[in-house]
């Protein structure tokens, strides 16, 4: 293969010819792979780029392609492959790479025996796009390079005389590239109309997206393009950090697929005799369950008591976005319950997470890769309502939570997570019913006033496919935890207490919204 | 007048360059590739060559070892972002100065006349 052909329509022909005869070659389903190395990547594109295949990689400036393609490059060099980096930039590549050595995936030792870095303006100023073409054809061929970045696609186009000829130069470019068996990115800050050239004669496109929404600003993905492979559709949300790109593939559409196994026989106990006396054994297994309560109701302390149960062969995970390891020890170890211990023995891992910028797809990942490397049987989510804080879109939130709860299920986990009400006492209205229906199990938490006292009180509101018991049970919080049932006259008021305030208006109702009711 | 080739792919860069050696009193002539270097040495010997090393064609490392099995013996500096200690080994030292990309303007001149001896 020498220099250009004078006709470049002789070249087109010629090397369509060569290509026709390499793809009867290869059967459709056999396309290879090339993994980017890029965390959750691989995943959206169902595998890795496809080899040989030409793609675009557009977004605006600071979106991250610099960075996703640097990193992509060392992926591919740290699997003992060689990578060309040209840059279409007047601007020196040297300043790219000071900022690359920043990053976790910078390994200086593979530049530039295994990845080079060159410039084509030189080469653009004094032959044009053919002498570009020539450098890009004879510096892929030299280096044996199966991975080429070619930065700066715009200022092909800006150089090009004609339209026509930037689509000749883009074809030429990806026919090259698949004629030496490299993979070619192509980046770009232009936005173009879609139906423009480059996109439909590339293989692929990804588009990275820069968003500000209020005050949140948050980096998506999204793949538009796969010729020949399949692809997870949308927009995923993606992190930029010192280890470089990560990116967590949208929950709905990553867990899609995601079969729930047969509800398992059996029984999880609650670790609270009462309680699983109600269920009329213990939680079915692999089920998940909503307890829904006011603040301060008892919700983590029903969760402590279920995490309580596991062992070191059968551990549990305690997910938190409030209370912090330290106090969750102290909390539990007020009711009898040595968290402490459970954590040292691998019973037990507490994962507390601040909010703060969080994304939900990421938690939702966490949560998930968490459970997978504890193997946990036991999962406790407590403050479900913070995922609703942090969604752009709250609509999202009963599919991303559908989605969780049938994938924690195909993993064998009995789910437990909590949700606040804002309702103290009995609610009229659950005002989150999509969440309920979303549960197998939803226990409700709530408020009575009865003699003067305020008490704690559980209804079982459902139970999927098992019978329960359909009342509601008092219970309070002592040294040994909860323990159901109405306390002694004594405990219930103190005796140096003052008089009740209200003690003639008690009309015995369990809530003053209920009396008022009533009274009408 | 002092010839000086500069060897450099990035435009920008031997752009730079030049200009700071022409404001100094320098005649530059300027190769993008080692090869095309090479070319240019056999035809107009340069006083001094500043030579990068990532380039296309040929890289400024195989150009140094060409020069030097060739016989020139001209005082050449390697300007790179590459360490200096993490050069190839293969590679026989042939340069006679290494400075480090990206460098300050001053760095550069004061590298160059000491390389020329203040001419």
């Amino acid at each position: 293969m020498g220099g250009r052909p004078k006709n470049g329509c002789y070249f087109a022909v010629w090397w369509l010819g060569l290509r026709r005869s390499r793809v009867t070659q290869k059967e459709p389903a056999e396309i290879d792979r090339l993994q980017t190395g890029v965390e959750g990547l691989d995943t959206v594109l169902n595998g890795g780029l496809l080899r040989g295949a030409a793609y675009i990689i557009h977004g605006p400036p600071g979106a991250g392609k610099t960075i996703l393609s640097n990193q992509i490059c060392f992926g591919h060099t740290q699997r003992g492959e060689v990578a060309l980096y040209v840059s279409l930039f007047a601007e020196s590549h040297d300043r790219m790479m000071r900022f690359m050595q920043r990053m976790g995936f910078y390994l200086p030792e593979h530049v530039p025996e295994r990845l080079t870095y060159i410039s084509a303006y030189s080469a653009l100023r004094r032959e044009g796009l053919p002498g570009v073409l020539n450098l890009l054809a004879a510096e892929t061929r030299r280096r044996g390079a199966t991975l080429v970045i070619f930065d700066g696609l715009f200022v092909a186009q800006d150089a090009a005389i004609s339209d026509q000829a930037f689509r000749e130069f883009v074809h030429e470019l990806q026919g090259q590239a698949a004629f030496l068996g490299a993979t070619l990115l192509l980046l770009t800050n232009q936005r173009r109309d879609p139906s423009s050239p480059e996109y439909t004669m590339v293989d692929g496109w990804i588009e990275l997206h820069d968003e500000t929404h209020t005050y949140r600003a948050v980096r998506l993905l999204e793949v538009h393009k796969q010729r020949g492979g399949s692809f997870l559709r949308g927009r995923h949300l993606f992190r930029i950090t010192n280890s470089g790109v990560q990116v967590f593939p949208r929950v709905e559409a990553f867990f899609r697929d995601c079969v729930p196994a047969k509800t398992a026989a059996g029984r999880t106990s609650w670790g609270i005799e009462g309680l699983d006396t109600m269920f009329h054994g213990g939680l079915p297994k692999t089920s998940s369950t909503l307890i829904y309560g006011p603040s301060g109701a008892g919700k983590t302390t029903f969760g402590l008591h279920f995490i309580s149960q596991a062992t070191p062969q059968s551990p549990a995970l305690f997910f938190g976005f409030y209370e912090t390891p330290d106090r969750l020890i102290a909390k539990a170890a007020s009711i009898g319950i040595d968290l402490a211990k459970m954590l040292e023995t691998g019973a037990l891992r507490i994962i507390w997470r601040s909010l703060g910028e969080s994304h939900v797809d990421e938690i939702i990942h966490h949560i998930v890769q968490q459970v997978v490397e504890t193997g946990a049987q036991r999962l406790f989510i407590d403050g479900l309502h913070s995922l609703k804080a942090s969604l752009i879109h709250e609509e999202r939130l009963p599919l991303i939570v559908n989605a969780l709860l049938y994938r924690l299920q195909s993993l064998g986990v009995t789910v437990v997570g909590t949700l606040v009400n804002s309702a103290v006492f009995l609610p009229a209205d659950l005002g989150t019913a999509e969440m309920s229906t979303l549960f197998n199990n939803v226990l409700l938490l709530h408020y009575a006033r009865r003699e003067g006292t305020l008490t704690r009180n559980l209804s079982i509101l459902k139970v999927r496919d098992s019978d329960y018991d359909p009342i509601a049970e008092e219970f309070h919080v002592c040294s040994k935890g909860i323990v159901f049932g109405q306390r002694t006259g004594s405990e219930r008021r103190p005796a140096n207490a003052s008089p009740d305030p209200a003690a003639s208006a008690d009309t015995g109702y369990d809530s003053p919204d209920e009396a008022g009711r009533k009274d009408r | 007048m002092s010839t000086i080739l500069v060897v450099e792919d990035e435009f920008i860069i031997s752009l730079n360059a030049s200009m700071l050696l022409e404001d100094e009193g320098f005649h530059v002539d300027v190769a993008y590739d080692g090869a095309e270097a090479l070319e240019m040495v056999a035809a107009n010997p340069p006083d001094l060559i500043i030579a990068d090393y990532m380039m296309p064609v040929m890289d400024g490392l195989e150009m140094i070892t060409r020069l030097r099995a060739q016989g020139w013996a001209g005082p050449i500096m390697l300007v790179t972002s590459i360490p200096e200690e993490k050069l190839p080994v293969s590679y026989a030292r042939g340069h006679d100065a290494y400075l480090s990309k990206p460098y300050l303007a001053q760095q550069f001149i004061e590298a160059v006349r000491r390389l020329l001896g203040n001419r």
